[in-house]
């Protein structure tokens, strides 16, 4: 029995791996698309442009014409993805597919997330059962708890790799602001993970800071730093700072360009009562997935009593995990409720609170879940936990039932009238179940990214409705898109019509105006917008592929508002030829979005003409004294 | 973990009996409310019988029954307007009886038909915690173990899913012989243990309205019963001899009239194409919660949680009583287990396969309940909570938290509305996207609220549009089973549709029996159309391969998603001869005008039909069916057919 529960963490960690192979198959990784779902085809075109951006310029940023008439890419948007995209950037500088490259990103992070559970239970002096039941929690919040779920399905890896690495990083400062002579053998390990997880996803900060302070506080008010453990405390902040200041520094230059967002993720007290109790919430919370919580809730409630237990024992870890696991949590149920914080889209940081749920859960149920549990209950009471049990898993099962609905029976359909509209609970598992896998890019997709390559020769703009497809056509194809996510936190978003509903442009010549002014040429429309559709005098459906609908824009319109020539758009670069001014002027118009790091030559100076509904505003170009014929516009950064 | 020592400094608190009749009271109250709920007044209390499923079948032969019974002292009856003439009554009500005696007992009171129809319903819901109370109280529970079998009985009829789905969909029969089955075993326990032998006299009775409400029912209550009388039939007095007697005798009497009806008509039975026969393993998915078949669980989410308590606490109430050789283990584990295994393992055997097995589940957990709520309420009793250590405590805090959502999601998924709708877009969807479904947060229809409903209006749009437009033009056929039903009980029509599973052989007439899709070739379609003289159908299901037949049918209106089409034959109810159909009402179709040598109806043929004045009946075989047609050869001008109620000898 000892060398079977020496063995427990490799088994635990095998069956992880065998999880991983059924959400992620290697043909999906290894197949040359990048793997999709509703973010990924996001962060997929910010790797591609941070590479090329660091390739042709070498900066992490870029502007970037091929999204929202002009966009500054990388910079601060892109936040939350950098780790992302530069080791996407490093492994197809070293040869491999970029695709490629991009999916093992996410592989890695299936990987190590339990390794980073066990490796901060382990840091945190965990006895080796209580580090397996630590473990065992943390595969099965990462598989079956509907947010981790969602999170690392869906796109948010990079959130996910942040919050695996923010348990090293707290356990491993814990240990170091503890260690005393020995606190330096940590101090390396913390140097390289704590930048890290910065790059990784700049939240960290969000989830690693009060816990990092709150222990270094502690630390210092009990003496038990010194002159070197502050040096190392303040040195690590310094570094991880410093390592980071690449792509801060130019996001806060330019914070002006940043737009309010707060709207996803805004989740409040009651949500942690509908979370419990396994009831949808809201889209904009936690994602189109079922509300799936068992294990979620069954680590942190294990992890209260081992905290309660610390407490009791004046256990030194009491403060350091009990800090690290009510911050986050109190970050997802509380901060909607304070302006400002809100655009944290608070929710997701139920993700860190969960994997150190199953951190800090490992001790209780490693001293509970024994024989001796069950013998020490009073006989009378046995029947009664056995019902409890018996009644409990069911619903267990069911967490873990919903992501495998190849094992789910298949009910036949009814033919009673009254009833045949039935719920897909009652007749699952029917296509709406979503097993909330891996998934490839819809065929669908591909099929309009062809059509619209191969078929839709104008010049002129891609309007598109559904964001998820407007980030992959940004990629797929070379037309310049107006669309994608539709929370940007950048002015520039107020270039797609469809981001926030309703948009007063939908209607009457509001409509109308835009096409002009954004220079739409072709609308794709997926989920039905009757207000935009049914206007036959300023569009026609050209073809249907799949849901999604094609519209030509009928408008005679073209990329210069004043003026005339010929644009070619490219990262960081706009070249007029043939520039011709507007009449009794030296100056032209174009339908691109305005940043003051655009540099004008030869000959030639750029000022900001401003828009309705758009704070960024388009370019205007004027000679000095005259227009030349052809104008170059470079970002000056 | 262990319990810590009692306090022997203090007394012992005294047993009040108030909190458990506080218990019993709240049990009662939330029946009451959530019959109030689901069994609204504004529906139960109305002269428009409750019309979902089944109750549609019934409320046909309930008017059946009650107009033979007025016009002739039968429950039967020859019915042209149905089928092309069936026997209605004959067979298919016997699983209906008590229903059409209530009704018509209350009918002739001068209640309104549908409301007494109604009033049947409400009053099954009623007494269901009555019937627990009783059983209990005959079992002899103590004030607890009552009051706790109330609840779970409570819980068990409004949140379990096949409980629900049994009262919902129309089985109402059986839910209610179901909850009476316990209290005659529990009566009979009572007067053969303490020797009440007069305690017969209400046994007796209430075993003949029992297997008058639902003859199945004596499946479950015979053998329990049976093994009380038996274990003590050598020591019990003459008198629980004469009893046994009495009762065996009112119930064969209650039954025999039905079954020499029934057996009459015995050889136009067919193949009865059965359901509620999950497999073994179906118990499995009803454990998880999981549908794996509507047809052997009912159409609706299923949701077993309080079925799983009721038999898990039951097996430990039944051990406990088997150790300590309580004579109420031995028929209550007979009847609890029995039924469990003719629920789940009956599909195994030919007969039992036949009676729908699955529904034994109800009277199986009903009787479980039982020594549930007696193991439930000592465990209750003996758990002190400030006698747990801190550790068993917050335990026990944990396990009851992770359960919430288990009983939170059982109890919402019967109230849908309990949960506010948020009316947020789902990101990236316009505003037109599908809703979110709180339960599962998928893209759903909604959970259906399964509560007790009157016709639906659109119902009564298109018998509207046919009365109107009929204008004897033939029989009409509705794909929509429960509309056919509805129809022939509220209109003067005649029908060739309604419930699809009618194991009669006049059902040859209906042509969703065939192709239960539509599927019929266009030469079959037009030979049938003209067979049963259908001169309207209704389409309801999208049915490509019929709707497209447009040398047979012609579109007419589309209301409320009905289409109604015209047939392109002209519809005659002579096969042979000619006349005109002057009326066709319950065991009565008069002709006029008949001239030829011969007539040969477009009627099933039955046994007791008569011609007058001064023709006879006789059988004409057709093609495509197996009853029949009615011939009368050298007619008079004028004649009637008629059920005289009397059967050819030999």
């Amino acid at each position: 029995m000892r060398s079977l529960a020496r063995f427990t963490p490799a088994l635990i960690y095998s069956l992880h791996l065998g999880l991983v192979a059924v959400a992620c198959p290697p043909d999906l990784l290894f197949g040359g698309e990048p793997v999709f779902g509703v973010d990924y085809p996001t962060h997929y075109g910010q790797a591609i442009a941070l590479g090329e951006s660091l390739s042709s310029a070498g900066r992490t940023w870029a502007y970037d014409p091929s999204l929202l008439a002009g966009h500054p890419a990388g910079l601060f948007f892109d936040a939350d993805s950098k780790g992302h995209g530069l080791f996407t950037h490093l492994l197809y500088s070293l040869g491999v597919d970029r695709a490629v490259a991009f999916n093992l990103f996410v592989l890695l992070w299936h990987l190590l997330a339990p390794l980073c559970v066990w490796g901060a239970a382990r840091l945190l002096r965990l006895s080796p059962r209580a580090r397996a039941f630590s473990l065992g929690m943390g595969v099965l919040i990462w598989h079956f708890d509907s947010a981790a779920r969602w999170y690392w399905s869906a796109g948010m890896i990079s959130f996910c790799a942040a919050s695996c690495l923010s348990l090293v990083i707290v356990a491993l400062f814990w240990r170091m602001t503890r260690q005393g002579a020995r606190a330096g053998r940590f101090l390396a390990p913390l140097l390289a993970l704590l930048p890290l997880a910065l790059l990784v996803h700049a939240w960290a900060f969000a989830i690693l800071a009060v816990p990092l302070v709150g222990i270094y506080v502690s630390a210092a008010r009990d003496r038990s730093l010194g002159a070197a453990g502050h040096g190392r405390v303040w040195l690590l902040a310094a570094v991880a700072l410093g390592a980071n200041l690449f792509w801060l520094l130019p996001a806060l230059q330019h914070a002006g360009l940043m737009a309010g967002s707060g709207r996803g993720g805004q989740a409040f007290p009651l949500t942690l009562l509908t979370d419990l109790l396994g009831i949808y919430h809201d889209p904009l919370v936690g994602g189109v997935i079922p509300t799936l919580t068992f294990f979620r809730f069954a680590a942190l409630g294990a992890a209260l009593l081992t905290l309660w237990r610390w407490r009791r024992d004046g256990d030194e870890r009491l403060f350091g995990v009990g800090l690290a696991l009510g911050w986050p949590l109190a970050i997802a149920y509380l901060f909607a409720l304070i302006p400002g914080l809100r655009e944290t889209e608070p929710y997701r940081f139920n993700l860190p609170a969960s994997l150190w749920g199953a951190v800090a859960a490992g001790p209780w149920l490693a001293d509970t879940l024994r024989g001796r549990t069950w013998r020490e209950l009073p006989g009378k009471l046995r029947p009664a936990a056995a019902l409890v049990l018996l009644l409990l898993l069911p619903w267990a099962a069911r967490q873990v039932l919903y992501f495998f609905p190849e094992v789910m029976p298949s009910p036949k359909q009814v033919s009673v009238p009254e009833t045949a509209q039935l719920h897909p609970e009652a007749l699952q598992p029917e296509s709406r179940y979503q097993p909330f896998r891996h998934q490839a890019t819809p065929d669908d997709f591909k099929q309009l990214s062809s059509y619209i390559k191969e078929e839709l020769k104008e010049p002129g703009r891609v309007l598109v409705e559904y964001w998820v497809l407007g980030e992959y056509l940004r990629w797929a194809t070379a037309r310049q898109i107006l669309g994608g996510f539709p929370d940007r936190r950048m002015v520039h978003q107020a270039a797609n019509i469809f981001r926030h509903l309703p948009d007063p442009r939908h209607k009457g010549q509001a409509l109308a105006d835009y096409l002009v002014r954004y220079n739409v040429r072709y609308v794709v429309v997926t989920v039905p917008h009757p207000a935009v559709e049914k206007r036959p005098e300023l569009m026609t459906l050209v073809q249907v592929i799949g849901l999604h609908r094609i519209y030509r824009v009928r408008h005679l319109g073209d990329e210069f508002e004043a003026g005339s020539g010929r644009i070619t758009a490219s990262l960081n670069r706009l070249v007029i030829e043939d520039a011709r001014p507007a009449e009794d002027t030296q100056m032209l118009q174009i339908r691109y979005h305005y940043m003051d790091t655009l540099r004008c030559s030869p000959g030639c100076r750029l000022e900001r003409v401003s828009l309705p509904h758009d704070e960024a505003g388009f370019i205007k170009v004027v000679g000095q004294p005259r227009l030349p014929r052809r104008v170059v516009i470079e970002n000056g950064y | 973990m262990s319990e810590r020592p009692p306090h022997s400094s203090k007394p012992e608190p005294v047993d009040r009996p108030w909190p458990a009749r506080a218990l019993l009271a709240c049990a009662v109250l939330l029946h009451l409310g959530l019959t109030y709920h689901f069994a609204p007044p504004a529906v139960m209390l109305e002269d428009n019988p409750v019309n979902a499923i089944d109750y549609s079948l019934h409320v046909y032969q309930v008017d059946r029954a009650r107009k033979a019974f007025e016009g002739w002292g039968e429950f039967w009856s020859y019915d042209p307007q149905v089928l092309a003439g069936q026997p209605a009554g004959a067979l298919e009500d016997l699983t209906s009886r008590g229903m059409e005696l209530f009704v018509i007992g209350l009918t002739s009171l001068g209640v309104a038909q549908g409301l007494a129809f109604n009033l049947f319903i409400l009053l099954i819901h009623l007494l269901v915690p009555l019937c627990a109370w009783l059983t209990a109280r005959l079992l002899g529970l103590d004030r607890w173990q009552r009051a706790t079998a109330v609840l779970l009985w409570v819980l068990l009829w409004y949140f379990d899913s096949f409980f629900r789905w049994t009262w919902y969909c129309g089985m109402i029969s059986w839910a209610g012989a179901s909850c009476m089955a316990p209290v005659l075993v529990a009566l009979v326990y009572n007067l053969v243990e303490r020797e009440r032998p007069w305690l017969w006299l209400v046994a007796a009775p209430l075993a003949a309205l029992l297997v008058t409400v639902h003859p199945f029912a004596a499946f479950a209550a015979a053998p329990p019963c049976a093994v009380i009388y038996l274990r003590r039939v050598r020591i019990l007095a003459p008198k629980h001899h004469l009893g046994l007697a009495l009762t065996v005798g009112l119930v064969v009497a209650s039954q025999v009239p039905w079954l020499i009806t029934a057996g009459r008509f015995a050889h136009y039975l067919t193949e009865l194409k059965s359901f509620l026969m999950p497999p073994l393993y179906g118990v499995l998915a009803d454990y998880l919660d999981l549908l794996r078949d509507p047809w052997d669980s009912g159409a609706a989410p299923v949701r077993t949680l309080f079925r799983f308590l009721a038999l898990a606490a039951g097996l430990v109430g039944l051990w406990r009583w088997r150790r300590a050789q309580d004579p109420r283990w031995v028929p209550l584990a007979l009847m609890g287990l029995g039924l469990l295994l003719v629920a789940h393992a009956g599909r195994l055997l030919p007969f039992l396969g036949k009676t729908q097995p699955y529904r034994q589940i109800i009277p199986a957990v009903l009787i479980l309940a039982m020594p549930a709520a007696a193991a439930l309420a000592r465990s209750f009793q003996d758990l002190k909570v400030r006698r747990l250590t801190p550790g068993a405590r917050v335990l026990l805090l944990l396990a009851l938290v992770l359960l919430a959502p288990r009983v939170v999601r059982t109890v919402m998924v019967t109230i849908p509305g309990l949960i506010p709708e948020r009316p947020r877009l789902v990101p990236g969807q316009g505003p037109v996207g599908p809703k979110i479904e709180p339960l599962t947060g998928n893209h759903a229809v909604p959970f259906p609220a399964l509560r007790h409903y009157g016709t639906p209006p659109h119902y009564q749009k298109i018998r509207d549009w046919l009365v109107k437009h009929h204008a004897g033009r033939g029989r009409v056929l509705t794909q929509d089973w429960i509309m056919s039903e509805y129809l022939a009980w509220s209109t003067d029509l005649p029908l060739v549709g309604g419930l699809e599973q009618r194991a009669l052989q006049h059902a040859d007439a209906h042509l969703f029996q065939h192709y239960p899709m539509g599927k019929a070739p266009r030469d079959w379609t037009r030979a049938y159309l003209e067979r049963y003289a259908v001169g309207f159908l209704v389409v309801k299901a999208p049915m490509p391969d019929l709707e497209w037949q447009k040398e047979n049918l012609e579109f007419v209106v589309l209301i409320d998603g009905h289409r109604i089409y015209r047939s392109r034959i002209q519809p005659g109810y002579f096969l042979r001869g000619a006349g005109k159909v002057a009326s066709q009402a319950l065991n009565s179709v008069k002709i006029r005008d008949a001239s030829g040598p011969e007539v040969v109806l477009r009627f099933h043929w039955m046994e007791t039909l008569r011609c007058r004045p001064g023709c006879a009946v006789e059988r004409f075989a057709v093609d495509g069916d197996r009853v029949g047609f009615i011939r009368v050869k050298d007619p008079p001008a004028a004649f009637e057919i008629y059920n005289s109620y009397t059967w050819p000898e030999g």
